[in-house]
């Protein structure tokens, strides 16, 4: 799928109105669940107190306007030792951010493409700034971001190569892409529909 | 009178040493094992839809809150599973001092001899 293919594809699924059911906690629940140790998802779907309203959302796909030429050049000099594939720096300068059935309200999907202001360090943006370098090495930038932190679509800027790593434990077992035309299939394959 | 053994997928383990481990924060049973390749991204795709429903569902935008699996996907965990999950500060999660980089990856990496 090239660039063209995927505007394709993002017209032909146009915006969804959904009617879902959500539900409201109380604010002691969940400052219970900001506590260090968090909360079962358990106790929370059977805590007292919790009270649903029907609202309807609305999803479309979101492609992020061109990055600016300022905003690459930016990037690539905060980064001297990335040097970034042509055909990213390409989609960038078309797309920058790629948000698959965004809610309309945040601009944001669950997952997606992140714009090239967002890219970072794989180890800094799973870990933080000052995480240990032996978590990751520098080579794995994070093109991607996700909702709940677990897991990035992360570009090896010494193959090339793209891999879906997890918070929980980042390697290359999981290569996705080799190039732009790659990644874009992928993550129109990973789409995540909206449901009710 | 006989007894049948459990049996586990190859490549299962059992964690004995939980140092790093957040006390206080509840702990998978069970062995686990490491899921790599196209298992790993079924899995991972199956628990993204599952937890984005979650937080739609629930109001979870704007809390800072994570949902974290408690056997971890990448660790065999149930992707779907509500028992799985929990609600973590998103500092508890992945920050410094969070499960993920106290417990989770450095185990990945000396159970993979960091490849």
């Amino acid at each position: 799928m090239n660039v063209n293919d995927l505007i394709s594809a993002v017209a032909g699924e146009p915006e969804q109105i959904v009617r879902r059911t959500v539900w409201t906690t109380p604010s002691e629940v969940l400052a219970q669940a900001a506590q260090p140790s968090g909360l079962k998802l358990t106790d929370l779907l059977s805590a007292r107190g919790r009270h649903a309203e029907s609202r309807d959302v609305r999803y479309r796909h979101i492609l992020g306007s061109p990055a600016l030429q300022g905003a690459i050049e930016a990037w690539e000099q905060q980064h001297p030792a990335h040097v970034l594939p042509t055909d990213l720096r390409a989609l960038v300068a078309q797309i920058n951010g790629i948000h698959l059935w965004a809610n309309a309200e945040t601009g944001r999907s669950y997952t997606g493409l992140a714009p090239i202001e967002e890219w970072d360090l794989a180890r800094t943006k799973m870990y933080g700034p000052t995480a240990d370098r032996g978590l990751l090495d520098d080579r794995y930038v994070a093109v991607s971001y996700h909702q709940d932190g677990a897991s990035f679509v992360v570009l090896d800027v010494e193959s090339g190569v793209y891999f879906l790593m997890d918070v929980a434990g980042p390697d290359t077992s999981s290569p996705i892409a080799k190039n732009v035309d790659e990644l874009l299939d992928w993550l129109w394959r990973n789409r995540i529909a909206p449901k009710a | 009178m006989a007894r049948a053994a459990a049996t586990f997928e190859e490549g299962s383990f059992s964690i004995v040493d939980w140092t790093g481990y957040p006390a206080g924060m509840p702990r998978p049973t069970g062995p686990v094992r490491v899921l790599a390749g196209e298992e790993y991204a079924a899995a991972r795709a199956l628990a993204n839809e599952t937890n984005a429903g979650i937080r739609a569902a629930n109001g979870l935008e704007g809390t800072g809150l994570h949902i974290h699996e408690i056997q971890p996907v990448k660790f065999g965990g149930s992707p779907t599973d509500p028992a799985n999950k929990m609600l973590l500060p998103a500092a508890q999660h992945i920050g410094p001092g969070g499960v993920h980089p106290q417990f989770w990856t450095p185990l990945l990496r000396w159970v993979t001899g960091g490849k």
